[in-house]
């Protein structure tokens, strides 16, 4: 091994040195470089980074975050017909490098920025989830909490906040196969757990670093067991060499597995990007098939064409259907 | 291997590394003489002066100068510097991560990727020598911010290193070139296994070759395209050349074509980007 282990350089924000969670972290990292700096964003945002050279051994800067605490949810992904509907960042970056990933596309760089001020996080979603009307909130988009959740803890806080606030529905999705991080937490009723799956054929070739499907499902058997409520997401489905024998052995091999009764519900989605970010990941990876692959771009979106998404969604949701009732399948309503 | 080039204030700090590498001069063109370019498998070493200004200018004058020649050269900063007493030892080689500018007070992060066996530490560059020892836990020069700046308005961070020799801890000891040059020799080893490291583990950006360049241009030329669409159309013949494949045949039969019309124009753009980018699934 020629590169450096993951987070051997931590840069520390003058503004973070004050919490106690940057404390818990450095002590997880005894080895670690630590460099002070005054702003993440002098080193996050620094012009032409090389992502491919940099994901070989991935720094952590752990910030203080000023604002933009909570964004309204993106139209690319789906709502569960909730009108409130949110998401958070408590960190940036993700330890798996999926090459589909849009977080190429949107960040400048593949550094994580963890910040530790959870307590702010919280404290602003509560001001802006107040009253008893339902909202949704995504806590793990712009990376995969549970894979961290030993370093961070940040699934265990969001958990909390949960239970404190009923009308507040919480979503960590997740590839990790982690779920030992959450046995000694007692699941609310309304936080989701929502695994992405994909074929072992696309795990091997497009989802780098990430957990084996078997590893996922053995996973999510074992949430069902802790009484977690679960969702599926195939998502994004992949138009792959052989993709409908490779989509139907993974809902086969899904349900033969887990316990259908038992989910909340089952996401489907086809690959789909903002076509900027596509053009920013066609530059750094030139040599990425599936990046570089013609999509079709309609409205800023870049997919398969309206046909292909929906041979996909309709051959996906078939196999699907034949485990759950249709009452559970939720595809992403601009999909149909 | 990636070539490399080394930018160095003093002759005598490039010497020993001259030597150690068996770097000949090269006298091609006002630039490689004025900065007095060394070369060898692949290592360039060029001498800036003194002073961040004269680094600066010295390491984008090679930069573009190597680029010019379709080379992507790592940019390492070789030098001297200074210390609090405590902090190193006298011939101790740095890693140096984090660069201050301490006239502006801007800040400049070499990315360390790879695996190695030096001490690493932060550096501020001063606009004067630094005779008395700073508060600052940090080493002293009067290059780096001015080298860093410049390296990486070309290249990326994680391009860019900085090796420092401890010549001095801040107590105005002023060295002879000789005693320099001995400083620089005996860590000579040490600079040569980072320097593999960084030159075999980074690759350079997929590039165009020559022959892409000119059918690029003809293309530009002939079908009369926009700057955005030769954007588009670079990017799909360097996603050919990613996997390895010559450009196909129906590139140049498009290209046979006469274009006269923008409608013409619009549906010889979308055929040489479809043969480029093919219709088959990852």
């Amino acid at each position: 091994m020629t590169f450096l282990p993951l987070f051997s350089h931590i840069y520390i924000e003058d503004a973070a040195r004050e919490y106690p969670l940057t404390e818990h972290i450095l002590a997880r990292f005894p080895k670690a470089q630590t460099i002070s700096i005054q702003n993440y964003k002098e080193v996050f945002n620094r012009p032409r980074q090389r992502w491919e050279h940099q994901r070989q051994s991935l720094k952590l800067i752990l910030a203080a975050r000023r604002d933009s605490f909570l964004y309204p949810g993106s139209s690319f992904v789906p709502n569960f017909d909730h009108t409130r509907f949110f998401y958070t960042t408590p960190i940036l970056n993700c330890v798996y490098g999926c090459e589909y990933c849009y977080l190429q596309g949107l960040l400048s760089s593949p550094t994580m920025v963890a910040f530790v001020n959870h307590t702010a996080f919280t404290e602003a979603a509560a001001r802006e989830l107040s009253g008893s009307t339902p909202a949704y909130l995504c806590i793990s988009y712009d990376t995969d909490l549970l894979a961290i959740e030993d370093i961070f803890g940040y699934c265990a806080e969001w958990i909390e906040f949960a239970k404190s606030h009923p009308h507040v529905t919480i979503e960590i999705r997740t590839k990790s196969a982690n779920i030992r991080a959450l046995e000694h937490i007692t699941p609310p009723s309304n936080v989701i757990l929502a695994w992405t799956l994909s074929p072992d054929d696309v795990v091997k070739r497009f989802e780098h670093k990430t957990p084996s499907l078997q590893a996922r499902l053995k996973a999510i058997a074992h949430a069902q067991k802790l009484q977690w409520r679960v969702r599926l997401c195939f998502d994004p489905i992949l138009r792959v060499k052989e993709w409908q024998k490779h989509y139907q052995e993974l809902v086969e091999t899904t349900f033969a597995t887990i316990e259908p009764n038992a989910l909340a519900d089952v996401s489907l989605g086809v690959f789909r990007i903002n076509s900027g970010y596509l053009r920013t990941m066609q530059e750094q990876r030139p040599d990425s098939r599936l990046v570089t692959y013609p999509y079709h771009v309609q409205n800023g979106s870049a997919s398969y064409t309206d046909a292909e998404r929906q041979e996909m969604i309709t051959h996906v949701s078939e196999h699907t259907l034949r485990s759950i009732p249709k009452e559970k399948l939720c595809p992403v309503p601009w999909q149909w | 291997m990636r070539p490399a080039l080394v930018v160095t204030a003093l002759m005598c700090e490039a010497t020993p590394l001259i030597d150690a590498w068996g770097l000949r001069p090269l006298r091609r063109s006002e630039v490689e003489e004025r900065f007095q370019l060394f070369y060898g498998d692949g290592v360039y070493v060029g001498v800036s002066g003194i002073g961040k200004l004269r680094s600066a200018v010295a390491t984008s004058a090679l930069l573009a100068h190597l680029r010019s020649q379709d080379l992507t050269p790592l940019a390492i900063n070789i030098g001297i510097a200074g210390c609090p007493a405590g902090l190193a030892r006298l011939g101790d080689l740095i890693l140096v991560h984090k660069v201050r500018d301490v006239a502006t007070n801007s800040r400049l992060y070499p990315d360390i990727l790879i695996k190695h066996h030096l001490k690493e530490l932060p550096l501020d560059t001063h606009d004067h020598p630094v005779t008395t020892p700073p508060s600052e836990q940090a080493l002293v020069d009067m290059e780096c911010s001015g080298f860093m700046q410049a390296a990486t308005t070309l290249v990326s961070p994680s391009e860019t290193a900085v090796l420092k020799v401890i010549s001095d801890h801040c107590d105005g000891t002023r060295l002879s070139p000789e005693q320099v040059s001995q400083h620089l020799g005996a860590v000579s080893d040490q600079i040569t296994a980072v320097i593999t490291s960084l030159r075999s583990e980074l690759p350079a950006p997929l590039q165009l070759r020559t022959e892409d360049i000119q059918a690029l241009d003809f293309a530009t030329s002939h079908a009369r395209l926009s700057v955005t669409q030769r954007i588009e159309l670079e990017r799909a013949m360097l996603a050919t050349r990613a996997s390895g494949k010559a450009l196909p045949s129906e590139f140049h039969s498009i290209l046979a074509q006469p274009i006269k019309s923008k409608d013409q124009r619009r549906i010889a753009f979308a055929a040489l980007v479809a043969a480029l980018r093919g219709e088959e699934l990852p």
